[in-house]
């Protein structure tokens, strides 16, 4: 018993000191555990960091996704976007081993690209915490080929690659400028580059690197998809006619702008739009296109920024002005719809008419002849263009009419084209309650409140297809990266805005304009071209300043082309004519080029 | 003096510890150690959780469940008698064996870097190298104290220390994981160390021991290779020591301080296993070498309480299974951090308190938990106090009269 008592103490003394021993051990342990930790910053911590970093610098690269096309309704190629390379140069990777890289690195780029190896290793020199560096832009494929060879098959040169990027490319320069607009920093910034950017953007891909549970490092891609093709209205050919004949008149006439609408009247697809405010989408900043170069030298800077919104713009869709002329045969189908006239009534012009006679805001309205036009039935008002005929008939149609005529015809209102900065006028244009019997006299024949181009086109179209106003648009479809079509856009029916016999009476008017009237230059041989001239008086501005216009169609039956061309402030004064002869010009050529079989004239 | 007499058991101190006999310093530590964990592993975690679950706290939230668990399961065992792991050592022991023989079985779970460590109960997936682990505690201990009196006899020695060897050689050959072996070797081995009279047969036993995983080692091509890489960690950063040689640039690029809470961006990919195994590398990045150290304090701290109640208790089964949970603490965070740090080669350990793995911390905090019931059991005697005062009494020259 007192044996067995003393044995258990001797084993509980060991017990105690035993593991007293092994405490202190694995104090020992965590103390080597602090001091390895402590060993790890101290000595290597600037090189892990920095290792770290550069790592996870390089682990994810951003796939840049190609901008969408812009093509023409025959699938000729208006922009597109082309791959391209910039140099870029990486500091900090070279300088994590910099006698593995340096050296061989800055030979390749000399070598290739031609940058001087002192210039390089003095940017590696004064920027080593940089990690970008671009040293060239735009590079093509053909340029960098024999880079990418030389790297893929030496791993000393590092610290050095090509960013893809995408470069805007509109294929025929001027061409549908005001229509297109250009990109900017990768976005639409005018026209359908900008209405449609959502579409023609893409979105960015993605590769990156990470190691799976394996420990083996696997890359992941999340392929750029690339952004939808937009399928305009356009016809090349019909643009490009309409542009030459456009720059020819504006030579002639030294014209402030000189613009063109083509539009289907049967759908309301614009087919051509352009001004002669042009530019270079390629170099939008140039304003040579448009200007000479002792214009551009005399601006100011204020100047210049005005000049370039000048030239960006739309000029068809965004600047308005008083129709003038063409704006009577609104008129008389309003007096007609409403049944205010007979198409058997006659006139008398003697050249001028009082309003508020006697009263101190006495005003005379005038004819074109000051003579007067005499007596003539309802077609010849229009014919001979009798401004005191036309005001006459307004009269009857009374203000509530003619005001709501104004808007059903869409006057005043959106016409909700698919280009940007779209002017409505709304605010030019008289309502019921602020017009007189003088503002209804001169609206009638076109005078006194202000449309767009586009608007005027849209609502012509009506007035000769029978009555049907179709909204205009200049995007047929959208097709994506690989050619399926997305989405497709029909003609929209806004609205009825006169009956057909109403439309017939005023296309038979139309024609005896050209072939009796004030229309004459404006026929195309072989065609029964019918159309209205405009003159208008521009009262906004000092001086005798004119608008002149002509508006047409063709084929005489069943019109497949509506025409609107229009010269701002022709320096040659009032002759209409030139209006008239420039769209003779380019009907001539575009109908033929249509292929649209000429009229019985028999 | 009667009245002095009696006023000595009334001047007991009233604390919580003596009511449960709970040792709520351990708990404190404890506690402070998982919510550490806890807020380390969603840190560590949520950029990996965000890939494979789409949501950030997919780990964190099964952790703290298995946490919860835990916490309630070391309560409990903190209140069961220690008597209770004397007659279940066997029983638990064998299970534990069962378990891991069961991974050979269809019940083999998912084979993970060429092992299964798993066993797949359709409901919930456990680990048994931990049931192991826990079961060695009790059936080493049991062993020892019952035979303490022949431990100088060599045979008697050897058939203790085989109970370690067994699982030993379970966990190397069934699950391949030479990482756990060394750790529940260290275990056996401390436990042994404690009470073994004979210093020679330890010595024996611990060269024979090198010997062995200097051949494994040798004979397994895996292993091999992996020490290779920790010898020469720049030739191998790209595959084998890829893991090592990225978490070594999450710990330079946390420096001294760190580069605070969740901001590691080593985390985001390039650390493998960041919520497991090298969830010190992350901690290093982001609350510095200082975040390290203190973690690694906490640890030192939890074994000094440990040692505390080792020697508080008489029991030497309490004993010896109290340096066995000890050990298991230390040599797993000494093996997971030297890894981590590179200062031993990769066997893959977890942890203990900041690793993911629903298991681990249960059977960890199952074992906190008998730590804690040996510590309740410690009190000594009632009646061995009265004759501790009565001889310090007399030492005081008291006079007592009878």
């Amino acid at each position: 018993m007192r044996n067995n008592k003393k044995s258990n103490s001797r084993e509980k003394k060991r017990l105690g000191n035993r593991f007293g021993i092994v405490t202190v051990i694995f104090f020992v342990l965590m103390g080597i555990l602090a001091v390895r930790l402590i060993w790890i910053v101290a000595f290597d911590g600037n090189k892990y960091a920095k290792a770290a970093l550069a790592q996870s610098e390089t682990s994810s690269v951003t796939l840049t996704s190609k901008r969408g096309d812009i093509i023409d309704r025959n699938n000729v190629q208006l922009a597109t976007s082309t791959k391209v390379y910039n140099l870029i140069l990486d500091p900090r990777v070279i300088l994590t081993n910099e006698e593995r890289y340096l050296e061989p690195t800055v030979t390749a780029v000399e070598q290739c690209f031609g940058i001087p190896t002192d210039e390089l290793r003095t940017k590696i020199a004064e920027n080593p915490n940089s990690s970008y560096i671009t040293l060239t832009k735009g590079l093509t494929y053909a340029e960098v080929e024999g880079f990418l060879d030389m790297k893929s098959k030496n791993t000393k040169i590092n610290g050095i690659w090509l960013e893809e990027n995408f470069k805007r490319n509109y294929t025929y320069g001027t061409l549908a400028s005001s229509v297109i607009g250009f990109t900017e920093g990768g976005r639409g910034a005018y026209g359908l580059e900008y209405m449609y950017n959502d579409q023609l953007t893409g979105s960015d891909g993605m590769e990156y690197s990470f190691v799976n549970s394996s420990n083996v490092l696997e890359t992941v891609r999340k392929d750029a998809e690339d952004g939808n093709t937009i399928k305009t209205t356009l016809d090349y050919n019909i643009q490009a006619i309409v542009e030459q004949e456009i720059a020819a008149t504006q030579a002639e006439t030294k014209a402030l702008t000189v613009a063109c609408v083509i539009q289907d009247p049967n759908t309301g697809e614009i087919l051509a739009m352009a001004d002669s405010k042009n530019f270079d989408p390629n170099d939008p900043r140039n304003l040579s296109y448009s200007y000479t170069p002792e214009q551009i030298a005399a601006m100011s800077d204020q100047d210049t920024t005005n000049a370039l919104s000048e030239i960006w713009k739309n000029f068809c869709v965004t600047s308005s002005y008083e129709p003038g002329s063409t704006f009577k045969p609104f008129t008389l189908a309003m007096a007609l719809e409403e049944n205010k006239i007979s198409k058997t009534d006659e006139y008398d012009c003697g050249g001028s008419q009082v309003f508020f006679e006697g009263s101190p805001w006495e005003r005379t309205i005038w004819c074109y002849e000051r003579g007067g036009h005499g007596h003539m039935d309802v077609k010849g008002t229009i014919t001979n263009s009798c401004n005191i005929s036309l005001a006459a008939m307004a009269g009857k149609v009374g203000v509530d009419s003619f005001c709501k005529y104004q808007h059903k015809f869409g006057f005043g209102e959106y016409t909700d084209i698919d280009l940007p900065n779209e002017m409505s006028c709304e605010t030019l244009l008289y309502n019921p309650s602020n017009m007189t019997e003088l503002d209804l006299a001169t609206n009638g024949f076109g005078q006194n409140f202000n449309l767009t181009m586009v608007q005027m086109t849209t609502a012509f179209s009506s007035l000769i297809n029978g009555g049907y106003l179709y909204r205009p648009y200049t995007v047929r479809g959208i097709y994506n990266a690989s050619g399926e079509l997305l989405k497709s856009f029909d003609r929209v029916l806004v609205a009825q805005t006169i009956s057909p016999s109403t439309s017939d009476f005023v296309k038979e008017c139309l024609r005896s304009v050209v072939t009796d009237g004030t229309g004459k230059p404006a026929a195309v041989e072989g065609y029964k071209i019918a159309g209205k001239t405009g003159t208008a008086q521009k009262y906004d501005k000092e001086g005798d300043l004119y608008v002149i216009s002509f508006i047409g169609f063709a084929p005489y039956d069943n019109p497949e082309v509506v025409c609107y061309v229009a010269i701002d402030e022709p320096e040659t004064g009032d002759a209409s004519r030139y209006a008239s002869e420039l769209f003779s010009r380019i009907m001539t050529n575009v109908l033929s080029y249509m292929n649209i079989a000429p009229d019985d004239l028999g | 003096m009667k009245n002095k007499n009696n006023s000595q058991p009334a001047k007991k101190k009233k604390n919580l510890n003596a009511v449960s006999g709970i040792d709520w310093m351990l708990v404190l530590i404890v506690v402070v150690l998982l919510i550490f964990g806890l807020i380390m592993l969603y840190s560590a975690s949520s950029y990996n959780s965000q890939i494979k679950f789409g949501t950030s706290a997919w780990y964190v939230k099964k952790q703290i469940f298995s946490t919860l668990i835990g916490l309630v399961g070391m309560f409990v065992i903190a209140f069961v008698p220690v008597n209770f792991w004397r007659k279940a050592a066997i029983s638990l022991y064998i299970l534990g064996v069962i378990s891991v023989l069961l991974i050979l079985t269809p019940l083999g779970g998912e084979e993970i870097n060429g092992a299964k460590r798993w066993l797949d109960l359709k409901v919930i997936s456990v680990q048994p190298a931990e049931i192991l682990k826990i079961a060695l505690v009790a059936a080493m201990a049991f062993f020892i104290a019952k035979f303490i009196k022949y431990l100088d006899d060599w045979r008697i020695y050897v058939i203790g220390f085989s109970i370690c060897l067994i699982a030993c050689a379970l966990t190397l050959f069934v699950t391949d994981d030479l990482g756990t072996a060394i750790i529940i070797f260290a275990m056996g081995f401390v436990m042994m160390l404690v009470a073994a009279p004979r210093v020679l047969y330890l010595i024996i036993t611990i060269v024979v021991a090198l010997a062995a995983v200097v051949g494994v080692i040798l004979i397994k091509p895996n292993k091999l290779v992996r020490v290779k890489a920790w010898m020469h960690l720049d030739q191998y950063s790209d595959d084998i020591g890829y893991q090592i040689t990225q978490a070594l640039y999450a710990i330079g690029s946390g420096g001294i301080f760190g580069k605070g809470l969740g901001k590691s961006t080593q985390k985001m990919g390039f650390v493998p296993e960041s919520e497991n195994d090298m969830i010190f590398s992350i901690i290093c990045e982001e609350l510095g070498i200082i975040g390290g150290i203190i973690l690694i304090l906490l640890i030192v701290l939890l074994i000094w309480r440990m040692k505390k109640i080792y020697d508080k208790t008489d029991d030497i089964f309490g004993k010896v299974m109290v340096a066995g949970v000890a050990t298991h603490i230390a040599m797993q965070t000494f093996v997971n951090i030297g890894v981590v740090s590179n200062l031993l080669p990769n066997t893959g350990v977890p942890l203990p308190f900041m690793s993911y793995g629903g298991t681990a911390i249960l059977f960890l905090l199952a074992e906190i938990g008998i730590v804690l019931a040996v510590g309740r059991v410690k009190q000594k005697d009632p009646v061995d106090k009265r004759k501790e005062y009565y001889r310090r009494d007399k030492e005081r020259g008291v006079i007592y009269f009878q």
